[in-house]
């Protein structure tokens, strides 16, 4: 026992040690970043990712020296998943704790409970993980949204049917808040570009059934398919396609068909088709690679989303104060919008409002039971395989 | 487009197709319904874990899911046998909300054991996939199976209740328990085998329902709206009315779907429901209520 105690101090005094020599600012007065994450509840298995980002970050920002010169910590409370916890929590790191900067927490409920206090005390909060546009349409200034858009989800799609020549595209998409401005930003883009839009019709969430739409797909001759679908339905609409022997020549099934579930439910039959995601670990963004490496050997797994656009979010958190010059929140907010930046999850580019625009959905294709980037094409890790050969002549 | 005759014919196969799925779904369901007066808002869940053990026998040990269908159907009628034996009966034949509040706290239980046990995932199994080309018409082939086997459980359900002796035994118990009891009929183990029987009809459907639809633990509980529509349209307690109600709602969903919205088709399970209820309260073939 007590020769455990000895080591334990030692490692303590060696930890110390190196701490002061890797980060010159630490002597000073630190930056103290303040969120609330769901440690427990329902969401606290994917919110962990986002906890570990912040840590990470908060490690590289002190490894480089700090931020304006003042190492970085972070103060977490846990929300327990829950919206109105959330916000009290914010309040609590605002008045009581006195924070000096707000970061977001994981899930969009939990981010539109707490943005309603920020905006009250004129905090600037970055939150990577809230989506959702509608939070951007309330007026509020203090808000800043780094993940993907739902208007730039699917864009990519036009891009590759017109490199192959395709004419023709149908949409079928979940009647959700997400897709109802999804759907409508791609199809007034393909529009736009000389694809005709065949179909565009919306179904509600628990759909069993898609022979009737996709019977008149066919029937149609769409060349392009896009549904607008979470998990089920991405599964349901490739299988319901090679029932009706509806082979279109690019199908391309949603953010569903993105998860390694997709592939097992469907085995083969999810060959040569596109989905939409996030992020990707192999994607070429600067420091994309170094991300990976580093949250692999600090957590022991593979980094997800979720860690990713959460670390992206705060490196343009970081940019942003850095070109503010101060922890004054207006001036921070006034660089958050003029930022342009290359973060490892993407573009950063916020409208006025502070939702993002810059920030796409990369377009990947299942190749060989493996998920290959195809768009955009700077990122790209092969080349698309299409158009997909007709059902009936694959084995 | 709208008016030719080879699509009409390929909208009814579909409808026929998806009947067969809201058919095999009712079938346990009324079949309870008709011998305990009681709705089994857990059924859902039944046919999930009917599904998910097929999913297991199919992952962990290379079962197909058609031969893993009895397995399954084996081990619900014993998780239904001591359900009975464990909750049903004491509450059946007291307040009949007392029932409904039982079968709904346990759905909510086997959901949420479920979620813990197997993850939110999806989970399908990638087997008959496609279709066969029938005349000029497309049939695909899981669905195809899935209404084979709806028709074939149909009719053997039919079959027992009417021509074997414990079939009686059940109508019996059905029609008036106080007399059957008086007959000789041993009323206990009579509800014990038709709740196992309901079970594993339910384990029956989830195993087919593995080839035609992703499913996660809380799935159960939204296929089995569809079914409830089914059997009030169909008839309560009338198991040849199940399948008759499955028909008239899954073809009436492919043809609203196609020549109104998608929209539509989930709307007419409650159009459905208002007309029979309106009309024919009993529903086209229902028995009335005692």
């Amino acid at each position: 026992m007590r020769k455990r105690w000895y080591a334990l101090v030692a490692v303590a005094a060696l930890a110390a040690l190196a701490a002061g020599t890797l980060s010159p600012a630490s002597g000073q007065n630190p930056i103290v970043v303040g969120a609330s994450i769901s440690q427990t509840g329902r969401l606290a298995v994917t919110a962990t990712y986002v906890l570990q980002a912040y840590q990470l970050w908060v490690d590289d920002v002190n490894a480089k020296g700090g931020l304006l010169g003042r190492p970085v910590t972070l103060k977490v409370y846990d929300d327990k998943s829950d919206p109105g916890t959330g916000a009290k929590l914010y309040e609590k790191l605002i008045v009581d704790d006195k924070v000096d900067l707000v970061a977001g927490p994981y899930s969009t409920p939990v981010s539109a409970a707490a943005s309603t206090v920020n905006e009250k005390y004129k905090k600037v909060m970055v939150a990577p993980m809230a989506a959702g546009d509608a939070l951007w349409k309330r007026g509020y200034r203090y808000l800043i949204q780094t993940l993907t858009p739902s208007s730039l989800y699917y864009i990519g799609v036009v891009d590759l049917a017109l490199e192959r020549g395709l004419k023709t595209i149908a949409f079928m998409s979940e009647d959700s808040e997400a897709l109802r401005v999804a759907t409508p930003a791609v199809a007034d883009l393909a529009q736009k570009k000389g694809l005709k839009v065949v179909h565009n019709e919306y179904f509600p969430r628990g759909t069993t059934d898609f022979s009737a739409m996709l019977t008149r797909i066919k029937a149609l001759g769409a060349d392009v398919l896009v549904c607008g679908c979470y998990e089920p339905e991405s599964v349901l609409s490739v299988r319901q396609s090679k029932e009706l022997d509806y082979s279109p020549r690019l199908l391309f099934a949603g953010h569903g068909a993105a998860v390694p579930e997709f592939y097992k439910a469907l085995g083969k039959d999810a060959e040569f088709v596109l989905a939409s995601d996030h992020w990707d670990s192999r994607m070429k963004t600067p420091g994309n690679a170094e991300f990976v490496e580093r949250f692999k050997k600090k957590y022991g797994r593979e980094p997800n989303y979720h860690a990713a656009g959460t670390y992206g979010g705060m490196q343009a958190f970081e940019a942003g104060v850095r070109k503010a010059g101060s922890l004054d929140q207006d001036k921070i907010r006034q660089a958050l919008g003029e930022l342009d930046l290359a973060t490892i999850f993407g573009r950063y580019k916020v409208s006025e409002t502070g939702g993002q625009i810059g920030k796409t959905s990369i377009i990947v294709q299942w190749q060989g039971g493996k998920k290959e980037i195809l768009w955009p094409g700077g990122t790209a890790t092969a080349k698309a395989m299409l158009p997909a050969p007709p059902w009936a002549e694959r084995r | 487009m709208l008016w030719e005759p080879v699509l009409w014919g390929q909208l009814l196969i579909h409808g026929v197709m998806l009947a067969g799925l809201y058919g095999l779904l009712a079938l346990g369901l009324n079949l309870v319904f008709g011998v305990m007066r009681v709705i089994n808002f857990a059924h859902g869940e039944l046919v999930m874990l009917g599904a998910f053990l097929t999913f297991w026998g199919y992952t962990a040990l290379g079962l197909h899911p058609l031969v893993a269908l009895p397995f399954s159907a084996a081990v619900l009628f014993g998780v239904g046998w001591a359900l009975q034996r464990l909750l049903m009966e004491r509450v059946l034949g007291g307040q009949p909300m007392a029932a409904l509040l039982v079968t709904f706290g346990l759905s909510l239980i086997i959901i949420n054991v479920g979620l813990l046990v197997f993850g939110a995932d999806i989970r399908s199994i990638p087997v008959v996939s496609g279709s066969l080309r029938v005349a000029g018409f497309v049939v695909p082939k899981a669905r195809g199976l899935a209404f084979l086997t709806a028709v074939a459980l149909t009719v053997a359900t039919v079959a027992f209740l009417r021509w074997t002796a414990f079939g009686r035994a059940i109508r019996a118990t059905a029609q008036h328990p106080e007399v059957a009891i008086t007959c000789g009929v041993d009323v206990r183990r009579t509800r014990l085998v038709t709740f196992g029987l309901g079970a594993a009809l339910g384990a029956a459907a989830g195993s087919l329902i593995m080839l035609i639809l992703p499913m996660d633990p809380q799935s159960g509980s939204l296929l089995i709206l569809k079914a409830f529509a089914v059997i009030i349209v169909g008839g309560l307690g009338s198991v040849a009315g199940s399948l008759l109600g499955a028909l008239v709602l899954g073809i009436a969903e492919v043809f609203g779907s196609f020549f109104i919205a998608t929209v539509f088709g989930e709307v007419m399970a409650y159009v459905l429901l208002l007309l029979v209820l309106l009309v024919r309260p009993a529903g086209l073939l229902g028995i009335a209520e005692r």
